[in-house]
């Protein structure tokens, strides 16, 4: 659905994604790991078309990306990058209506269904209570929620989040990523926590701008990897109560 | 006169027919009000004559004042303060930042530069208009505090201060250029004049300016309303922007040019007039929140009111003495935006 080949973005003379080739299958959710500064968020930026491509291209069902409208791109592909803040006095409601802004005309009224998608979006990310706080009012974890009801209400099919879990209390990272597993659309993203990257259906392990592996996350994140992609040693346990199959850390 | 009611009218024909109301109002006050004394009913009558096509008898000179210097002025001010004030709410937006307005950023300053090149020092040789120079002084200038802002900052993303900064270099390096063009070319008669000119000034402002100004501002007000959901979709930035399918670099080409083009054509008109282009916006937000859908009519409106005030001010202030516009909007400006300052933080505790 969504294919990079040889992809690559350099910063000045400095590279920062290197030759990626990937694939994303629709309906999956794809997880990208790697250690800071791998280059995450820029391929990430490069998959949703905000940035050009030094190398390579980027292509949404065969199309490439530079081909496509900006309109057309944003009614397939929703993205919530970090640090996005304002200083207007917007309201949680007036944000997430934003996500509309690709299926709307100059003056074309914003309609019930709008109205309804928006709301839609405010409860699946547990912040209708918070509809009518303004953004200066709200903590670290709320905006994060209100970034991705934002992008939700967008509707498209795409929806690609850099750490998502980021700001988040415990209780709303794993409502956060089990609403991104319930979707029925295709999710790319960038996590630092490896025990959650273990839950997506395939992962990309990221090291200095490359991809040096994808494939199911048992398969990716082996001990030796791990070892030398984040200069940590890895055990992984088994968890008494369901049986499920944990990472533990240490410095080497 | 029939009151027209919420609930008559459909909610947008009635929020336009409210802001036709209140420009209307302000343009008769601002007709009404002057050193001469005229009776609001003659100011009424001849404004019939002219427009409605009555035959009401008034004063020949009465109808000269009221007409061809006085209502034509209102017009004026109110295009000047809505386009000023619609651009200021555009760079603050485009911009991200609170402080940016043409006057800040230089814009006004490069304008009055290429005016004067254009009319003292002759650039062009007599084929570019006075607002020609002036808008190209104009884009030249904030060319100039971009590239300034983003070499300041290694070609990354503007920040909040460099940008102002470069706004304060720009806006000095040019009005030092406009001074040096005045001491070189100029002889005394002209360099009183247009340092009078330079401080924003609605003298000399007759119907052929109306003309060029109220066209202006309507066109660059009308297309402004257009990107009104693009300008919300900057609100978390321009990646943002991009990720909500607005055209980024094509969008602030044309929304910067439209600013540009209204704030030189003002200038050329009626000189530098600080202040309407940073507080409107701050104030419309203020009313009716950051939603450019409702901020860009709402902000037109007030800067249009507010200059049309500032005007009448600068007539009656001083007995027998007309003070340059720009000193009265920065002595209510100032204040004004105090005052919203505090009573904001109020609201926030």
């Amino acid at each position: 659905m969504l294919a990079a080949s040889q992809l690559g973005w350099t910063a000045g003379k400095k590279p920062i994604v290197k030759q990626v080739e990937i694939s994303i299958s629709k309906g999956e959710v794809f997880g990208l790991v790697g250690p800071n500064g791998s280059g995450k968020s820029t391929l990430l930026l490069l998959l949703a078309g905000l940035r050009t491509p030094s190398s390579g291209s980027v292509t949404l069902e065969g199309h490439d990306l530079r081909s496509l409208r900006r309109r057309e791109i944003a009614q397939r592909i929703a993205i919530v990058i970090q640090q996005m803040e304002t200083t207007d006095r917007l309201t949680v409601r007036e944000t997430v209506e934003l996500g509309r802004t690709p299926w709307l005309g100059p003056v074309s009224p914003f309609g019930e269904d709008d109205q309804r998608i928006v709301t839609e979006a405010l409860t699946e990310t547990d912040i209708l209570h918070l509809a009518d706080r303004t953004w200066q009012t709200l903590s670290g974890g709320e905006r994060q929620r209100a970034h991705i009801a934002r992008a939700l209400a967008q509707k498209a099919d795409i929806l690609i989040l850099d750490e998502p879990t980021n700001h988040l209390d415990i209780h709303h990272q794993l409502s956060i990523l089990k609403l991104v597993k319930s979707l029925p659309i295709t999710v790319i993203l960038a996590l630092h926590d490896l025990n959650q990257a273990m839950e997506c259906d395939r992962i990309g392990l990221m090291e200095g701008g490359s991809l040096i592996a994808t494939g199911e996350p048992v398969d990716v994140l082996t001990m030796n990897r791990i070892q030398q992609s984040f200069n940590v040693r890895m055990h992984s346990l088994a968890d008494q109560v369901d049986g499920q199959t944990f990472l533990r850390f240490s410095l080497p | 006169m029939t009151l027209i009611k919420p609930g008559m009218l459909p909610g947008w024909l009635f929020g336009v027919a409210l802001k036709v109301t209140i420009i209307a109002v302000a343009l008769v006050i601002g007709a009404a009000i002057g050193e001469t004394r005229i009776p609001f009913e003659t100011v009424l009558e001849v404004l019939a004559n002219k427009m409605l096509g009555q035959t009401y008898p008034v004063d020949a000179i009465d109808q000269g004042i009221i007409w061809n210097y006085r209502f034509s002025r209102a017009i004026v001010a109110a295009s000047c303060g809505a386009g000023l004030a619609v651009s200021g709410l555009v760079l603050q937006t485009l911009l991200r930042n609170a402080l940016a307005d043409p006057y800040i950023l230089g814009i006004s300053a490069g304008a009055s530069t290429g005016a004067v090149a254009v009319t003292i020092a002759g650039v062009g040789g007599g084929l570019i208009s006075l607002s020609a120079g002036a808008f190209a002084g104009a884009l030249v200038a904030f060319a100039f505090v971009i590239g300034l802002a983003r070499m300041a900052n290694g070609f990354a993303a503007t920040s909040a201060g460099l940008i102002i900064l470069a706004g304060v270099a720009g806006a000095q390096l040019f009005s030092a250029l406009t001074s040096l063009i005045i001491a070189r070319s100029a002889n005394a008669e002209q360099a009183r004049g247009i340092i009078f000119w330079l401080l924003g000034n609605l003298s000399g402002v007759r119907w052929p300016d109306v003309w060029l100004a109220t066209p202006v501002a309507v066109g660059v007000v009308l297309i402004i309303i257009l990107y009104g959901r693009a300008l919300d979709a900057f609100t978390f930035g321009s990646d943002a922007a991009a990720s909500l399918g607005i055209q980024v670099k094509r969008t602030q080409f044309i929304l910067i040019g439209a600013s540009a083009l209204v704030t030189a054509v003002m200038v050329s008109l009626v000189g530098a007039i600080g202040f309407v282009g940073l507080v409107v916006p701050h104030a419309a937000r203020f009313m009716v929140g950051p939603r450019h859908g409702r901020l860009i009519p709402v902000t037109a409106v007030t800067g249009a009111v507010f200059l049309i005030t500032a005007d009448i001010t600068s007539r009656i202030v001083i007995p027998g003495q007309v003070l340059p516009i720009g000193v009265v909007t920065a002595l209510v400006g100032a204040p004004a935006f105090a005052f919203i300052l505090i009573v904001k933080s109020r609201r926030l505790r």
